[in-house]
């Protein structure tokens, strides 16, 4: 890269300007990966975080909760196999109105008291307890507090505050927790027949997962697999693809112009550059060199300044980065741009070397 | 080393028809030889420079270089690109430096071409700079040397890989007659020196003191050779 280092060196204005559409480019797209993150997080944050590794549904509910209706015969086979690893869950949405008339919206959780969800003896004593619910911990920044009380609109049921755990949401609501009968209660009232929504599994020992769905009547899923029942999330994540999918198509194809634009510019030098002996291996070596500097240090900083502005907006946003996304952002643009520019080096490798006789650099 | 063209012939497309540039040429230069070759503009001198320079294949005969033809189809492009590249230095009509190189970078950069980039190349780009008298502009780059110093440091440039042809395409063209005579004799000067065989082509007649040999192309071939003091 001897003359491709030299090139980006004096020529600062029109390499600037290239780079300038691709930090933009990389930017926006640094951006919507952080905002899609950030709002497939606020739809499964709090699934993701329990400690559950699979879940089982009732066979046809696609993963919705809502869809979903279990009871204490799908139940059996799994308690059999994996004893306390496998309990029932309710998953329903509900208003709460606050002691102040404010209203919230929640994703009830409800687990039996003893359940490998709930993680500390604390949670289980409060499940146990008299009926009442705990909050996610972003909850307590609303300014509610343990003992405040909660009333369910719609059932009207008013529940205590017992306390708070795990953060997160789930379809962009709150998570809150409850004992398994007071979810039973406020979804069915008092015929609720045992039902649930879901058998929450955790499988430490590989157990044969597809025979035991089989034998309870129900589908398994692992938890990822499970966040496609999230409301919203499919449109979400497929219209934040398609985005991102657009401004990777749009990133090669600026890259592609504006390569195409400079080889032809410099058609005399690379002439020369062949006429002095470089073999085209040297020249696509060196014009590829050029490219992936500008490529590397523009899409860097597009994504460095997409993370700062993602701190920025993180407060009033969802918006959540990650290594792996980023990283996996930054690797499509460059790649993106490098094929957008082969078209270029088509090019390059079909320029004559006696160009150097008639056109000068 | 010595270069011979055999019954060289060089037919382009003009529209439907075909126009030929150079016509059953012969010529053969030894080791040390400065020969000019003279002519009108559209007799077909750059397109010779082209063919003996391996810059472009001629459409009949051969280019053979210490008795090797380099044009049968036995060589691929890689291999012709390193034998210009190892034998041929190129001098052009308007010194065709890269903008973005400083003087010295253009004579390391012929180095850079096959990985021989050293301490030793980079004291051989001094040493001709110093040659050519252009060690103290050395750090510059093109925009901003004069006419002549540019061409001073094209001719360092093609002496850099020691070839052992020289050839150069009206590398006077743009200068005036004073700097045009300084570097046809800087020219024959060097090739003599370093035993490389030297063509240089040219449509002024007057700049020929220094050649051993005139040869005069017309209608795309050398009609008639002349010595220096008859022109």
């Amino acid at each position: 890269m001897f003359l491709a280092l030299r090139d980006l060196r004096t020529a600062k204005g029109r390499f600037a300007l290239v780079g300038g559409v691709i930090v933009l480019v990389a930017f926006l797209s640094a951006a919507l990966s952080g905002l899609a993150n950030g709002l497939v997080d606020d739809g499964i944050s709090g699934l993701r975080k329990l400690p559950l590794t699979h879940l089982a549904f009732q066979p046809g509910s696609d993963a919705n909760f809502s869809r979903s209706m279990l009871n204490e015969t799908n139940l059996k086979p799994w308690r059999d196999a994996l004893g306390n690893d496998a309990s029932p869950l309710g998953v329903s949405f509900f208003n709460v109105r606050t002691d102040q008339g404010k209203t919230l919206d929640v994703s009830l959780f409800g687990t039996d008291p003893q359940s490998f969800l709930a993680h500390d003896q604390r949670a289980r004593d409060a499940l146990a307890g008299k009926p009442g619910i705990v909050l996610s911990s972003e909850m307590a920044e609303l300014g509610i507090e343990v003992g405040d009380t909660l009333t369910v609109v719609g059932p009207d049921v008013e529940l205590p505050v017992l306390g708070f755990t795990y953060g997160g949401t789930y379809g962009h609501a709150d998570i809150a927790f409850t004992s398994l009968e007071t979810w039973q209660n406020l979804v069915y009232g008092p015929n609720s027949k045992g039902r649930f929504s879901a058998v929450a599994i955790r499988d430490r020992q590989n157990h044969d997962l597809d025979s035991l769905a089989k034998e309870s009547g129900t589908q398994v899923l692992t938890k990822s697999e499970s966040y496609i029942g999230s409301p919203g999330f499919k449109a979400e994540t497929s219209t934040m693809s398609l985005i991102r999918g657009f401004l990777i198509v749009i990133a090669s194809l600026v890259v592609g112009a504006f390569f195409t634009v400079w080889t032809i510019q410099r058609t005399g030098q690379i002439g020369l550059l062949k006429a002095l002996g470089a073999t085209n291996g040297y020249v696509v070596r060196d014009a590829l060199g050029q490219l992936a500097i500008i490529l590397v240090i523009a899409t860097g900083i597009g994504v460095l300044l997409a993370s700062g502005a993602g701190v920025i907006v993180s407060g009033s946003a969802p918006f959540r980065m990650t290594l792996s996304s980023v990283g996996s952002s930054a690797l499509l643009l460059i790649a993106a741009g490098m094929v957008g520019s082969l078209v270029a080096l088509r090019r390059i490798t079909s320029i004559p070397p006696d160009t150097a006789l008639r056109d000068s650099v | 080393m010595n270069l011979e063209l055999s019954n060289i012939g060089v037919t382009v497309a003009d529209g439907e028809a075909t126009l030929d540039i150079l016509h059953e040429l012969d010529l053969r230069v030894d080791a040390g030889e400065v020969v000019a070759i003279v002519g009108e503009s559209g007799s077909g001198k750059s397109t010779l420079v082209a063919t003996t320079g391996l810059l472009r294949a001629p459409t009949t005969g051969s280019v053979a270089i210490n008795g090797q033809a380099v044009n049968d189809g036995s060589l691929s492009n890689k291999e012709i690109a390193r034998l210009r590249h190892a034998e041929i230095g190129l001098v052009f009509q308007s010194a065709n430096l890269f903008p973005s190189l400083t003087a010295m970078e253009q004579l390391e950069l012929v180095a850079h071409l096959d990985g021989s980039l050293n301490a030793d190349a980079r004291a051989r780009a001094a040493d001709l700079l110093e040659r050519v008298g252009m060690s103290h502009r050395a750090s510059q780059r093109p925009g901003r040397l004069s006419g002549g110093e540019r061409q001073r440091v094209a001719l360092a440039r093609a002496l850099m890989n020691r070839p052992s042809l020289v050839l150069a395409d009206e590398p006077t063209a743009s200068l005036d007659a004073s700097r045009g005579r300084e570097i046809m004799a800087l020219l024959a000067e060097s090739g003599r020196e370093s035993g490389a065989a030297t063509v240089i082509v040219t449509h002024a007649p007057e700049q020929l003191a220094h050649c051993d040999r005139v040869l005069r192309l017309e209608g795309g071939r050398l009609r008639d050779a002349l010595i220096p003091a008859d022109v």
